[in-house]
């Protein structure tokens, strides 16, 4: 048949490099029926690979500290050799920008090429989410729009300025996001003449919060109809700010835009982490094992390949010192095989749990699943008792009143669907993220801002700390105090009907700072990451995608 | 589908820098705390690399609106049970953490742990020594030292091929074809395929001709075509080879359109220090008070060189009579004997008059001793810095060495038994630039320098 493309220990080259995505264009476009973006393939060093970490995976983002902070950090731990770095990092952009290390070896090279340029870019161009939510073609454009918009803010308003309303707003960015409403295409340069637009718009209205002549007998309607025109609960509270808070200026407001509009971009990536990362496993899972078939890479070539793989790949269990978490590479990718050998070899047990696709083209099956479900509903639906035995899956319950812990569910007939379930609900991002919304503002002279946070059912609390930190964040681009109520489901019956408010305020927050003034740099809090509770550290809550 | 490979290596790196720079700004109140804290520890000679530094890890978080790991009721899925079955129940760690399974019992207790990064010498320095300056600081002259930078200046026609500037030499080459009219390649290409055009349309009229030989009137009408196609190849022909000529005699490039980078040296103005250091070696001073100076002096040195261009030091040590020496001989030679001050300051006041244009160099002089002196020299200290020395110099530093540590805070001159104290405070009160401090272990070295060079009213004798 035909010959190797490359020996085993070659390194790799630009020409070998081109031959390999030919390859692999192959058999993930005619085979697999993926269907991509352009690719781009930039061959970086690692200091390159570090910048690009620590800009929060973009190619190039606006100064901050943060990113000074976050690169120290990588640096560190690479240095110290405790992580490799990731032997790739793809943009969801169009052109997908793809970034290969000049340290892989090229075998290496192939398990990215594939991995990132057809699986990621594939779930990218074809996953819902990400093509109601993203604009893949601007996002590069509104970067650099946003770079240069900042710089130029720091050199009209001051360093310190902008650092510390960029802060501000990095505090809130979770709840910069338009959960339901879908948000409009990102366009570079219709966005700066927006901006203009609409600073000289606000110049010529007055902003309401600022009208004196308010008659303190004003009718119930009145006071209605200002609730409905401040558009009031808003969950996107960046959002609320930008509009309403009064004392901010233009600038101020199209920093507001700016952070909002990329946690957006950002928003279906922490939702669909297993799936991306479990289908992008799978192509390069399938592609690798095609070449090897087609006796384009050598079986050396294919240990290589399995031993990066499987260290990618591995999920170590609950008790080992090193348990992160469950590993989504791992997860998905099992799913996703398993989907495969349901299609193929469906039991008694698929076929009874899964009577739509036992049986069925694999190929379809999966492709529909990329486009169609995020982490919650793919794992809810898909998660099979096979996956749940190979995992050795079980459900631990914690109570805080109770000095034990107890087992809820293990991998048998009684336990898969509880499994299943929870499982499912802890990859909902209304599950991790606190549910906290604008509610009101204080038409008195305070002028306060009113936030509410409902307590789901599990009773868990916010921390209490922190809590107090982001609205001394808030405060300050508010410009008035801020309170936050929490809100909690206590829901009385009678005669089994429920009667009145369902929802009770429970407890508050306030910020200390009451007049809008820079809050002190956060004072010591415990460190914890309100991700999943536990299990993930703040590395993850960057959703780049990095394996 | 297309593909695009982009070698992205030879981009600039460093993208960060300025991300860095604020991070640095944003924890410099920490770094500086982690410094103090490494000063107390280090060896003087390690500063003057950069090094691992911590902040605590809280000082730069960012905080988000998130839950309490330890409040409510949660459900786990883990992975990997071995002897679990439904209703099982496990007793919590004792840890008082509430959190189950794996690590994050562990986690949590390093997760308050500082945050370390790595920082660049120079950073390093700037951070040591922010906020200091050089007292009682005199405009002088820049010296002229034979030392010299080389820096750019124009072209040249004539030079090395490693310093050929390309882009000027193909201007002139540009100008040079222009001005001497070269005809381009691409006009000889056109006449060229022009010919070749003429020979295809020949060709068919030949063979009619050669057909029908007797067929007078075409072979008329055919005849006088192909005399016409023929002169025109021949006209053609002929500019051909003329341009071509011109083409050939007229070069793309000529050695008279070469330029060459051109770099002159210029002398290199410099603002210059000489420091003195002046270390009594006396029976009296032992190890540990050596080590205290010479931390001292290492790090007055290492803050002259990032305020001046050119710093020299002079080492001289005395007991009874005084030497310049080298470093080498200042630290580790032991000599033994009583201790006569006024020889060291003599022997600075010559070398500065014989060594030293005060227009050009600033003077700095430090002394560390344990304040042991005849008390038969002292009067001669007193007016030898008095008239001599003190006006000459811009910073006198005494570092005085206690041999208790509850001395170091105690009031200078008081109590101690030491002589030299005394007189430096008559002094102290008429130049103002005079300073003395009170050292016992290295940790004091490091804030009693900051107290030197803090802004004045800012640390200036308690």
């Amino acid at each position: 048949m035909s010959k190797p493309l490359y020996e085993p220990k070659s390194d790799w080259s630009f020409d070998l490099i081109s031959k390999i995505y030919d390859a692999c264009e192959e058999i993930a476009v005619n085979e697999l029926g993926c269907d991509c973006y352009i690719n781009q393939l930039e061959v970086v060093t690692f200091e390159q690979m570090l910048d690009a970490y620590a800009s929060i995976g973009m190619p190039l983002s606006y100064h901050h500290w943060s990113n000074g902070k976050a690169w120290a950090h990588y640096e560190n731990q690479y240095r110290k050799g405790r992580t490799s770095l990731a032997y790739e990092l793809v943009i969801n952009s169009n052109p997908c920008i793809n970034y290969l290390m000049e340290e892989n070896s090229m075998t290496t090279q192939t398990l990215v090429i594939a991995h990132a340029a057809f699986g990621h870019n594939h779930f990218f161009k074809n996953n819902y989410l990400f093509k109601t939510w993203t604009s893949a073609d601007s996002i590069i454009d509104y970067l650099l729009f946003a770079k240069n918009y900042i710089q130029k803010c720091e050199e009209k308003y001051g360093l310190d300025e902008v650092e510390i309303f960029l802060d501000s707003l990095h505090a809130i960015r979770n709840y910069g996001i338009n959960k339901y409403k879908r948000p409009g295409k990102l366009n570079a340069t219709v966005e700066a003449e927006k901006s203009q637009e609409r600073a000289t718009y606000l110049r010529k209205h007055v902003n309401e919060l600022w009208d004196t002549t308010v008659v303190t007998t004003k009718k119930d309607t009145e006071e209605k109809e200002k609730r409905v025109s401040l558009a009031k609960p808003e969950e996107n509270i960046i959002y609320f700010l930008e509009k309403h808070a009064p004392n901010l200026t233009d600038w101020q407001r199209e920093l507001c835009r700016i952070v909002r509009k990329i946690a957006q971009y950002f928003y279906p990536q922490g939702q669909t982490k297993v799936m991306n990362e479990g289908f992008a496993c799978f192509v390069h899972y399938y592609s690798m094992n095609r070449l090897h078939d087609k006796e384009l890479i050598t079986d050396a070539a294919m240990f290589e390949f399995l031993r990066l793989h499987t260290n990618v790949l591995n999920q170590p269990t609950f008790d080992k010192k090193w348990y992160n978490g469950i590993n989504p590479y791992s997860l998905g990718f099992a799913m996703m095989m398993d989907i495969k050998r349901i299609c193929e070899e469906p039991t008694a047990e698929d076929k009874e749990w899964f009577p739509d696709i036992a049986g069925g083209d694999w190929k379809e099956i999966i492709l529909d699943a990329v486009a169609n479900y995020r982490d919650e509903s793919f794992i809810l639906q898909f998660l099979s008792p096979k996956v749940i035995r190979d995992f050795r899956l079980f459900q631990l319950g914690d109570n805080k009143s109770d000095p034990h812990y107890k087992v809820k569910a293990i991998h048998n007939d009684q336990g898969y669907k509880s499994i299943r379930k929870e499982m499912a609900r802890q990859y909902d991002y209304n599950y991790r993220i606190p549910d906290i919304q604008v509610v009101d503002y204080d038409h008195d002279e305070k002028r306060s801002l009113l936030l509410r946070h409902y307590k789901g059912p599990n009773g868990r609390e916010l921390s209490k700390d922190t809590t107090i930190d982001v609205l001394n964040y808030i405060a300050y681009i508010w410009g008035y105090e801020v309170q936050l109520d929490v809100y909690s489901k206590q829901e009385k019956f009678i005669n089994g009907k429920s009667v009145g408010e369902p929802f009770q305020k429970v407890n508050g927050y306030k910020s200390t700072s009451t007049d809008g003034t820079a809050p002190p740099p956060p004072e010591p809090a415990a460190k914890n990451f309100g991700y999943w509770g536990m299990f993930l550290t703040a590395d993850d809550i960057n959703t780049i995608d990095k394996s | 589908m297309t593909k695009h490979i982009i070698d992205r290596r030879q981009n600039p790196k460093g993208k960060n820098l300025s991300n860095r720079q604020r991070f640095i700004k944003r924890s410099k109140k920490h770094l500086k705390d982690s410094m103090d804290e490494a000063m107390k520890t280090r060896s003087v000679r390690d500063l003057k690399s950069g090094g691992r530094v911590r902040v605590p890890s809280k000082s730069i978080k960012e905080p988000q609106f998130n839950y309490d790991p330890k409040s409510g009721q949660k459900d786990y899925i883990l992975p990997g049970n071995q002897e679990y079955l439904q209703g099982d129940k496990i007793r919590k760690p004792s840890s008082g953490q509430g959190s189950g399974g794996g690590q994050e019992g562990s986690d949590d207790a390093y997760g308050e742990d500082d945050f370390v990064f790595s920082i660049s010498r120079d950073e390093f320095l700037d951070i040591l020594f922010e906020d200091l300056e050089l007292p009682n600081l005199k405009e002088k002259k820049k010296k002229s030292i034979e030392e010299f930078t080389t820096r750019r200046s124009g072209y040249v026609n004539e030079g090395s091929p490693n310093n050929l500037n390309l882009e000027q030499s193909m201007i002139r080459s540009i100008g040079r074809r222009i001005a001497l009219k070269k005809p381009k390649g691409k006009r000889i290409k056109e006449l060229e395929e022009r010919v070749e055009e003429l020979n295809e349309e020949r060709k068919p009229l030949v063979a009619i001709i050669e057909k029908y030989p007797f067929n007078k009137q075409g072979r008329c009408k055919e005849a006088s075509l192909l005399k016409e196609i023929d002169d025109e190849i021949i006209e053609i022909e002929a500019e051909i080879k003329k341009i071509r000529a011109r083409y050939n005699a007229i070069s793309f490039i000529d050695p008279i359109d070469l330029k060459f980078n051109n770099f002159t040296k210029v002398p290199n103005p410099k603002n210059a220090a000489v420091m003195f250091c002046i270390l009594d070696v006396s029976i009296s001073m032992q190890e540990r008070e050596k080590d205290l100076a010479k931390r001292f002096f290492i790090l007055l040195h290492l803050f002259l060189s990032m305020k001046y261009d050119l710093v020299e030091v002079v080492f001289i040590r005395h007991h009874t009579t005084a030497k310049e020496c080298t470093e080498e001989e200042f630290f580790t030679s032991k000599e033994s004997g009583g201790t006569v001050v006024s020889t060291a300051l003599e022997l600075a006041y010559d070398i500065i008059r014989k060594r030293y244009d005060l227009e050009y160099w600033n003077v700095y002089v430090s002394q560390a001793s344990d304040g042991d002196n005849f008390t038969t020299d002292n009067q001669q200290v007193h007016d030898i810095m008095a008239t001599k020395l003190l006006p000459l110099v811009q910073f006198f530093a005494y570092v005085s060495i206690v041999a208790h540590q509850h001395q170091v805070n105690n009031d200078i001159g008081s109590s101690v038994g030491s002589g030299l104290e005394k007189i430096y405070k008559v002094l102290m009160d008429i130049f103002e630039y005079v300073q003395i401090r009170r050292v016992y272990e290295p940790k004091d070295i490091y804030p009693v320098f900051r107290k030197f060079f803090a802004p004045k009213g800012d640390g200036k004798n308690e």
